[in-house]
C-alpha cells in the first residue's frame, strides 16, 4: 500500500533575490507502507529540504505530497495530522533538547499530541528502552549526556510520537564509529520490532548498505535514480560520476571478479562478504 | 518572514561603491546624511534624492530588493507625514474636517518628510550593502584609533563588534532549525494566547542559549589557541589604501555640499 507519495515537487530558496537556487526540481516517487528507505546524493543536493517537505515544513512551490492519498498543505488540519503521522528528526537533533531532564524532553512530543499521562509514560519509557537510555539517565539534564547519548535522546523524542513513518536526516553523522553501528543497529532494529515505514539520509554508502532496501538519490535537486539497493549499486559508474561511492567491499570484489573470481555483486557489507568468501573457499573455488 | 529583512545584509558585488575603502565610505555615508539634514527647499532635497538613487544604480543592487529590504519602514514614513499634514497649519487651507485641518503647508512638509527619510534610509542602507560587516568594522576601527590615547580599547570593541555581526546570520539560521525540529515534534507557535505563546518560546530559547554559549567557549578556545589577546599590536593581511575612487567620491560631496547650502541659499527655505 502507498503510504506517501511524492508529486513533481520544485522548491526554490530565496526567490527574488540574487542568492535565489533551485532546491529541489521536479521530483516524483512513492514510499510504500513498512519500506525501509535511504536518501542519498552529495553535499547540497537537497536532501534535507526534500525531507522538511514530507511534514509540511516547507510548502513545495509545485507539487503535492500526499500522506495516504492525501495532500497534506491542504489546511493547517492536515499539515498538523501530517506532522504527528510523520516523525521528522533533523541532522545533529541532539542540539534541540531543552528541558530539565531527558525524561520531560522525550514527553514533549506525545505532550502535544494531547495524550493523557499514562500514555505519555509509557511511550518515554518504551523509547527510551529502545535507543538504550537507563532509568538513571532519564533524570538526568540532556545536557549531561555524551554527544551519542545526547543524539539517542533526541532520537527516543521522535520515536516516543509513534509515527507511522520515522524519517532521520544524517542519524549517524558526526559520531565514532561505535556510536555510528549502535544508531544503525537501533534503526535496523526498530524497523523489525515495528514493521513501520523508515526513511534516512545519508551520505555514507556503508551505512545505507547495511540497513536500506531502497535508495532515492538525488544529484543537483533532481532524483536521478530510484530503487533496490542492488538497482542502485549495479549503476556504479553514474553515482561515481554525481560524486558518490559504492561500498568499498563491493569495490573490492567487483576487481575480484575482473581477475577471474566468481563472487556476487550484490556484496554490500563486510558481514556479507565474510560469509560469502567462506562460502566460496569451502565450494573448493575454481579460480583458486 | 526573518529572512526577507534585507538591511544590514551584504551583497556582494564588485562596482565602485563596493570598491571605496571603508573609511572612506563610512565618511562619504556620515557627510551624506549630514547633506540630507540640511535641505531647506525642494531644489536641495531633489538634489539629494538623485543623489541616493544615482548611488543605488551604480552599486548595481537590484531596486527590488532594496525596496523590499524597505517594506519594514514605509509604516513609519507614512506615519511621519501623516502627522506633519496635521500638526502644520501653514499656508492656505485646503480642507477642514473636524478639528483637522490640511493646509498647503502641511503637505509640503510632509512631502519633505517622507523623501528625506526615504533618502536617508536608501544611502545608510547602502553602506551595509556594499561593505561586509567585518570591512565595516575595520574601517570603524581605523577611524577610530585616535581614540586609544584615550585609553579606550579601540581594537577590542572592533573584535567584539565583527564577532556579534558576524553571528547574527548564524542566529537566524539556528532559530530557523530550531523552530522546524520543535514544530516537527508538534509545538504549536502560532495559536493560543499569549501566555501560551510565550511559553511556546521555551523550547526554542533554551536550545539557542546553550549553543550560543557552547560556540562562544569554542570561538574563545580557537582564539585562544591563536594566541590572540587584546591588547597585543597586531597587522593586517589587508591593509587598506585610499585609492583615485575615494579622492573623487570626497570632492563630489565637497561640491554637493556646496551646491546644496548655494541652493538653500537662493531659493529660501521651505521648512
Ligand atoms: N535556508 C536556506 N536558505 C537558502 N538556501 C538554502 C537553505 N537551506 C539549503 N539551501 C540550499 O539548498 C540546497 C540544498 O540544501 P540541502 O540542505 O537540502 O542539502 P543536503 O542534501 O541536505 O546537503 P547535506 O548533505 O550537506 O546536508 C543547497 O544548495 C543549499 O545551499
Ligand atoms: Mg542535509
Amino acid at each position: 500500500m502507498t503510504i506517501l507519495e511524492a508529486k513533481n515537487i520544485t522548491y526554490k530558496y530565496g526567490v527574488g533575490t540574487p542568492f535565489q537556487i533551485t532546491a529541489l526540481d521536479d521530483i516524483s516517487f512513492t514510499v510504500e507502507k513498512g519500506d525501509m528507505l535511504a536518501i542519498i546524493g552529495h553535499t547540497g543536493s537537497g536532501k534535507s529540504t526534500l525531507i522538511q517537505h514530507f511534514n509540511a515544513l516547507l510548502k513545495p512551490a509545485s507539487g503535492q505530497i500526499l500522506l495516504y492519498g492525501k495532500d497534506i498543505n491542504e489546511s493547517r488540519d492536515s499539515a498538523r495530522y501530517a506532522r504527528f503521522k510523520i516523525g521528522l528528526c533533523f541532522q545533529y537533533p541532539e542540539y534541540q533538547l531543552f528541558e530539565s531532564t531527558v525524561y520531560k524532553d522525550i514527553s514533549f512530543g506525545p505532550m502535544n499530541m494531547g495524550l493523557d499521562k499514562n500514555e505519555i509514560d509509557k511511550r518515554v519509557r518504551t523509547a527510551a528502552e529502545f535507543v538504550g537510555l537507563t532509568d538513571a539517565m532519564l533524570q538526568k539534564s540532556p545536557f549531561d549526556l555524551s554527544g551519542g547519548e545526547k543524539r539517542r535522546a533526541a532520537i527516543a523524542g521522535v520515536m516516543a510520537m509513534e509515527p507511522e513513518i520515522l524519517i532521520m536526516d544524517e542519524p549517524a553523522a558526526g559520531l565514532d564509529p561505535r556510536g555510528r553501528r549502535k544508531i544503525l543497529e537501533l534503526i535496523k532494529a526498530y524497523r523489525e520490532k515495528t514493521g513501520r515505514t523508515v526513511i534516512i539520509v545519508s551520505h555514507s554508502m556503508e551505512d545505507v548498505a547495511s540497513v536500506a532496501e531502497k535508495i532515492l538519490v538525488l544529484n543537483h535537486g533532481k532524483a536521478a535514480m530510484y530503487g533496490t539497493v542492488d538497482e542502485v549499486f549495479s549503476r556504479a559508474e553514474e553515482l561515481r560520476e554525481m560524486g558518490l561511492n559504492i561500498p568499498q567491499i563491493t569495490k573490492i570484489f567487483s576487481e575480484l571478479n575482473k581477475y577471474g573470481f566468481n563472487l556476487s555483486k550484490s556484496t554490500y557489507t563486510v558481514k556479507q562478504a565474510e560469509k560469502e568468501l567462506l562460502e566460496y573457499f569451502h565450494k573448493g573455488a575454481p579460480g583458486v | 518572514m526573518i529572512k526577507d529583512i534585507t538591511i544590514g545584509q551584504y551583497f556582494p558585488g564588485n562596482s565602485f561603491i563596493h570598491k571605496l575603502d571603508p573609511r572612506a565610505k563610512l565618511i562619504i555615508t556620515f557627510a551624506a546624511l549630514v547633506e540630507i539634514f540640511i535641505c531647506k527647499n525642494f531644489f536641495s532635497l531633489g538634489v539629494v534624492l538623485v543623489f541616493s538613487v544615482a548611488s543605488i544604480l551604480i552599486s548595481r543592487i537590484s531596486f527590488k530588493i532594496v525596496m523590499k529590504g524597505l517594506k519594514v519602514i514605509y509604516f513609519i514614513i507614512v506615519l511621519t507625514s501623516l502627522l506633519q499634514i496635521f500638526y502644520n497649519d501653514d499656508g492656505t487651507l485646503l480642507f477642514e474636517w473636524w478639528k483637522l485641518k490640511v493646509t498647503t503647508g502641511g503637505v509640503f512638509t510632509a512631502v519633505f518628510m517622507a523623501v528625506r527619510i526615504f533618502c536617508l534610509i536608501l544611502v545608510s542602507s547602502l553602506l551595509t550593502y556594499t561593505t561586509s560587516p567585518t570591512t565595516l568594522t575595520d574601517g570603524l576601527e581605523r577611524l577610530l584609533s585616535p581614540l586609544k590615547a584615550l585609553k579606550i580599547p579601540v581594537d577590542v570593541l572592533a573584535m567584539m563588534m565583527t564577532i556579534a555581526l558576524r553571528f547574527i546570520p548564524t542566529l537566524i539560521e539556528e532559530i530557523d532549525k530550531i523552530m522546524n525540529a520543535q514544530k516537527a515534534r508538534g509545538a504549536d507557535l502560532e495559536s493560543g494566547n499569549l501566555t501560551k505563546r510565550a511559553k511556546a518560546l521555551i523550547p526554542i530559547f533554551i536550545p539557542l542559549f546553550v549553543n550560543s554559549f557552547r560556540r562562544a567557549y569554542e570561538l574563545a578556545f580557537a582564539m585562544e589557541c591563536r594566541c590572540y589577546s587584546g591588547s597585543g599590536k597586531r597587522t593586517r593581511m589587508k591593509v587598506m589604501k585610499m585609492t583615485w575612487r575615494d579622492i573623487v567620491s570626497f570632492v563630489f560631496m565637497a561640491v554637493m555640499l556646496t551646491g546644496i547650502i548655494l541652493l538653500n541659499h537662493f531659493f529660501g527655505a521651505v521648512i
